[in-house]
């Protein structure tokens, strides 16, 4: 049995100690989709908690079919999307071939120098500036290391349609990004 | 070879490319120009990888485990219906084992008469009663308890020691 079943197995006997491990050990990968798709800060930590309790609750319907951090996450953005949905926001904005091709004007100065600490800020801001659906995908690829097709479990998506976002949005941060750098000192 | 495209590029560094991959290594190894394409999005995919969201509060654990604690545990769903199988089973095969084997030596041996006769009342006065009411043979309902006993244990078996956590007896 794998250590995460073994870890279900614990909980599901009674020991709480057990659901602290888990929740130490999955409270990354809850935050990345949790901040990465609503934007209110006043409601992330909240919704953050009621995930973990909704993990509590149904885990005895847990069946190893999928890792554990999956399931975890499945729950984690329906939940996000439960909430933008009550708010009627959109999350699956597409990257038009437009937003890719109309990159505004670079705002660059000639004397303008960079660190590593800005692009990363400023690359930060470029994502909140994606749709929902896209700047999920890109942390979870990114920061959680999960494959287009756990992706594609997670936020119930055609592998093949989590890939075409994940490119777009990449191809339209590197030209966003491009466009206000220089690029010997994007790449330095 | 053309120059690559973006989302060749993207494939290549993803390592998801499934065909035509030596082609557009070939091409690389001699196209500077794709070559500082690949270097660009390398560099944003560093980028990507240290742009981590704010994170949740240092006590976030603590706060779950306090919501937690107030909560009743999650019991399996499935293991409600195992424990009625094995409550069920149990006393079935306790009741089939009474019936089938002769326990007046042994209740003899520890003199308990009233006890006898009381057994001998429930399993063959009663219980024979129950089965003629409802016309079913006696003896198909034991071994359907004895059985269950044994799907019971089955059960536990693989919920402790195989690969699935929860019940097969839902």
């Amino acid at each position: 049995m794998d250590g995460n079943l073994r870890l279900v197995e614990r909980i599901l006997v009674g020991e709480t100690e057990a659901f602290k491990e888990l929740v130490e050990e999955h409270q990354r990968l809850v935050g990345h989709i949790v901040f990465r798709m609503i934007s209110d800060p006043g409601d992330r930590e909240d919704i953050c908690q009621e995930i973990f309790m909704k993990v509590y609750k149904s885990l005895a319907r847990f069946r190893g079919d999928s890792k554990l951090s999956t399931w975890i996450a499945t729950i984690a953005y329906n939940r996000c999307y439960d909430y933008l949905n009550a708010r009627k926001i959109s999350l699956m904005d597409d990257i038009s071939e437009d937003m890719l091709v109309n990159i505004p004007s670079s705002d660059k100065s000639p004397d303008q120098k960079t660190e590593n600490g800005d692009i990363s800020e400023l690359l930060k801001g470029e994502i909140e500036l994606l749709p929902p659906q896209a700047r999920t995908i890109i942390t979870l690829f990114h920061l959680d290391e999960c494959s287009y097709e756990e992706i594609g479990k997670i936020m119930n998506l055609p592998e093949g349609t989590v890939k075409s976002n994940l490119f777009r949005s990449r191809r339209l941060l590197k030209q966003r990004l491009l466009s206000k750098y220089d690029k010997e000192e994007l790449w330095q | 070879m053309k120059h690559l495209t973006e989302d060749q590029i993207q494939e290549y560094l993803d390592n998801s490319i499934t065909t035509g991959k030596q082609e557009i290594a070939a091409h690389l190894d001699s196209c500077q120009m794709c070559q500082n394409r690949v270097k660009e999005y390398k560099a944003l995919f560093l980028q990507l990888k240290a742009a981590e969201p704010e994170m949740l509060s240092a006590d976030f654990t603590s706060k779950v485990m306090v919501n937690i604690e107030a909560e009743v545990p999650p019991v399996e769903s499935s293991s409600v219906w195992a424990i009625v199988f094995s409550v069920l089973g149990a006393i079935l095969g306790l009741v089939s084992i009474g019936y089938f084997v002769n326990f007046k030596p042994l209740l003899e041996m520890f003199k308990i008469s009233d006890a006898e006769q009381y057994f001998n009342r429930i399993l063959f006065d009663e219980l024979n009663g129950i089965a003629g009411y409802l016309n079913i043979d006696i003896g198909t309902v034991l071994y359907v308890g004895l059985a269950l006993i044994i799907i019971a244990a089955i059960d536990y078996i693989i919920r402790h020691h195989g690969r699935r956590p929860v019940s097969f007896l839902m």
